[in-house]
């Protein structure tokens, strides 16, 4: 006789294919991007709290690299460049994105300009100005032949130099496209039906800019400056091309520790990981919130 | 002089092939409603926007009030305008909603502000709801505040694009009715565009109707109804059937018989007579018949198609009186429900 008895929730082998489709259908991929994800993050964390030999060394690594003097002025200057890079990126992709809103003749080429450079490889960028704004560059050559400059090594150091100035020039240029084309999508499309309507309720340019326009961008603007600010934060190539001596980036001191012969600094190297980790996280939930507050209380 | 006066106003869109205002004369007195009225593309929006220079016009001048309104920046121009759209800002409260434009250009103190706001609420039919967020609200409540935050501005002109053409029918009235109570109250010229003629004729006390960037005819309500200047006029106010005729003094002699049209804007000579399909009276015993082509039943309505002294000619008739196709209707007409307009 046939049983008539319903299968227990849960020992049905299909339950879950029948309960949540969706979920069961995306299941083995959740299941590898949690391995691939949190594998190599917990190997890292696992690493900061170990010795060159892998025994535990509990916060040895941490307390050696909070301790130096090096790990701060590298943190200072890789957040000092990275905050500038992205407040000038901010600056100048409003200042184009406003401008490329608007219809005129050439706006497709103005539009070429301003992002063909997405496609340039860092490290190219980073060659790019060394050719161009070093003492040995064309512009420090230029600058000598127009007699501005009484020798080549009269050139200001713009690459090279302890301030980041090179970094700088070099993350503006890569990373204001990605704030511009996030400014347009939205200059584009309901902002200027709320500039409209400002301007047609008797509100000035200027107002309208900081009242109607920039509340209406701030969201895509908050966006895209926390991932140019991650990305200048984090980079590895131009500063190790563009780097000076003396001041040396976050990124480019945890490579020489990890990449280091000996081996010993290695779990300095994964504890500066995870303070890099970190330090972004902190940085962009402190930036989310602001970016939420300022839009809560003038944003659209 | 009219208070509000657009001259030959010609407008082109970059790009585009064709002029969207040819020639734009219009002009609106002071305290009326007047409604520009036509079709999706006729350049209704771009007419509003040039008066309110949010668009500037290639040629032609728009003064209001006696004062040139050309070379003035929008914020410069005592007009204020709604959109289609309520575009309110949705992080605000109602009350700052309403009172946005003083309040970001600190045109009044506090106190007045404050004062002039919770006017507006009550004039908006919103009170106890100034500190609701916006987000909140429902259509008709939107259009409200829309309304309500134009009005702050205390504007010479108020224009209205199409304020109520997203709501639903009731809603819609029960706003028409609040707009012209407004516009009673503070006497505020108002320039109304829609592309529906009962609303137009509902909320206006002129209608100016617009046909590719121009004006065809300007006049009250009813005679749109009653002499349509033209066949376009007539077309968009539900004249259908366009029968030659002729004309001599008050007397039209077509095909359809003979009628006396007392007011009228054709001249002697040969004109259309347009009859409206609802002008089929003494359905089954009138003198004339009409053989049906085709029935397309609407309701408590029929439309049937038919063929009458050869001419085809649209009848609307009740359902209590129901004809097949091939079957032979005798009716009369309505001499209320014709008209003339000028041979095309």
């Amino acid at each position: 006789m046939a049983s008539t008895k319903r299968p227990l929730a849960g020992m049905d082998g299909f339950t879950l294919t029948k309960r949540f489709p969706l979920l069961a259908s995306f299941l083995p991929l959740i299941v590898l991007m949690a391995v691939a994800y949190v594998w190599p993050i917990a190997a890292i964390v696992r690493g900061s709290f170990s010795d060159e030999d892998g025994l535990f060394a509990g916060r040895q690594n941490y307390t050696d690299v909070l301790g130096s003097y090096y790990f701060w002025d590298s943190l200072w200057f890789s957040l000092r460049v990275s905050l500038i890079s992205t407040f000038l990126s901010i600056v100048l992709a409003a200042a184009l994105a406003m401008a490329l809103r608007e219809t005129f003749a050439g706006k497709k080429i103005a539009l070429f300009i301003s992002q063909y450079n997405l496609s340039i490889p860092r490290m190219a960028a980073a060659m790019i100005m060394v050719f161009l704004l070093s003492q040995t560059g064309l512009l420090s050559a230029v600058s000598h032949a127009l007699g501005f400059t009484e020798s080549v090594g009269g050139f200001p150091w713009l690459v090279y130099d302890a301030k980041g100035k090179g970094l700088i020039l070099v993350f503006v240029w890569k990373f204001f496209p990605y704030i511009c084309i996030s400014m347009l999508g939205v200059l584009q499309g309901a902002s200027i039906e709320y500039e409209q309507q400002a301007a047609a309720l008797g509100v000035g340019k200027w107002r309208r800019f900081f009242f109607v326009v920039l509340p209406t961008v701030a969201p895509a603007i908050a966006v895209s400056s926390i991932l140019v600010f991650a990305a200048s934060f984090g980079d590895y190539e131009a500063p190790a091309i563009l780097g000076s001596a003396q001041e040396r980036s976050l990124s480019v001191m945890l490579y020489l520790k990890y990449a280091d012969p000996d081996m010993r600094d290695r779990p300095e190297a994964f504890a500066i990981m995870v303070l890099m980790g970190l330090v972004l996280m902190a940085v962009v939930v402190a930036y989310r919130r602001a970016a939420a507050g300022g839009t809560r209380k003038r944003g659209l | 002089m009219p208070y509000l006066d657009l001259k030959d106003v010609v407008k082109t869109y970059r790009g585009a092939g064709e002029p969207a205002l040819r020639g734009l004369n219009l002009s609106a007195e002071e305290g009326e409603i007047l409604a520009i009225l036509g079709a999706s593309g006729c350049g209704k929006t771009t007419a509003l926007k040039v008066v309110s220079g949010l668009e500037r016009q290639d040629s032609g001048r728009v003064a209001l009030n006696g004062q040139e309104m050309d070379g003035l920046t929008p914020e410069k121009r005592p007009i204020a305008m709604v959109f289609q759209k309520s575009l309110l800002f949705r992080n605000m409260t109602v009350a700052e909603n309403i009172n946005f434009a003083p309040r970001i250009n600190r045109s009044m103190s506090k106190k007045l502000l404050a004062q002039k706001t919770g006017e507006m609420l009550e004039l908006m039919q919103l009170e106890g709801l100034g500190g609701k967020r916006a987000a909140e609200l429902s259509g008709g409540q939107e259009q409200r505040v829309s309304l309500g935050r134009a009005l702050m501005t205390e504007p010479e002109l108020l224009l209205l694009d199409e304020p109520l053409s997203a709501l639903d029918p009731g809603l819609k009235l029960t706003l028409e009715a609040h707009i012209q109570e407004v516009n009673r109250k503070l006497g505020t010229t108002m320039l109304y565009v829609t592309h529906d003629q009962k609303e137009a004729a509902r909320v206006a006390n002129r209608i100016a109707l617009m046909q590719n960037g121009r004006i065809v005819q300007c006049a009250k309500p009813r005679d749109f109804y009653a002499k349509p200047a033209a066949k376009p006029a007539a077309e968009f106010f539900g004249w259908e059937n366009f029968i030659p005729a002729r004309k001599r003094g008050t007397l039209v002699v077509s095909a359809l018989g003979e009628f006396q049209i007392d007011d009228s804007a054709a001249e002697d000579g040969g004109v259309l007579l347009c009859v409206r399909p609802e002008a089929a009276v003494e359905i089954g015993q009138g003198r004339m018949k009409a053989v049906v082509l085709s029935v397309i039943p609407q309701g408590i309505e029929t439309v049937y198609e038919t063929a009458c002294a050869g001419e085809r000619i649209k009848l609307v008739v009740n359902i209590r009186h129901s004809f097949n196709v091939g079957d032979e209707i005798r009716f009369d007409i309505d001499p209320q429900m014709v008209c003339c307009v000028p041979a095309e």
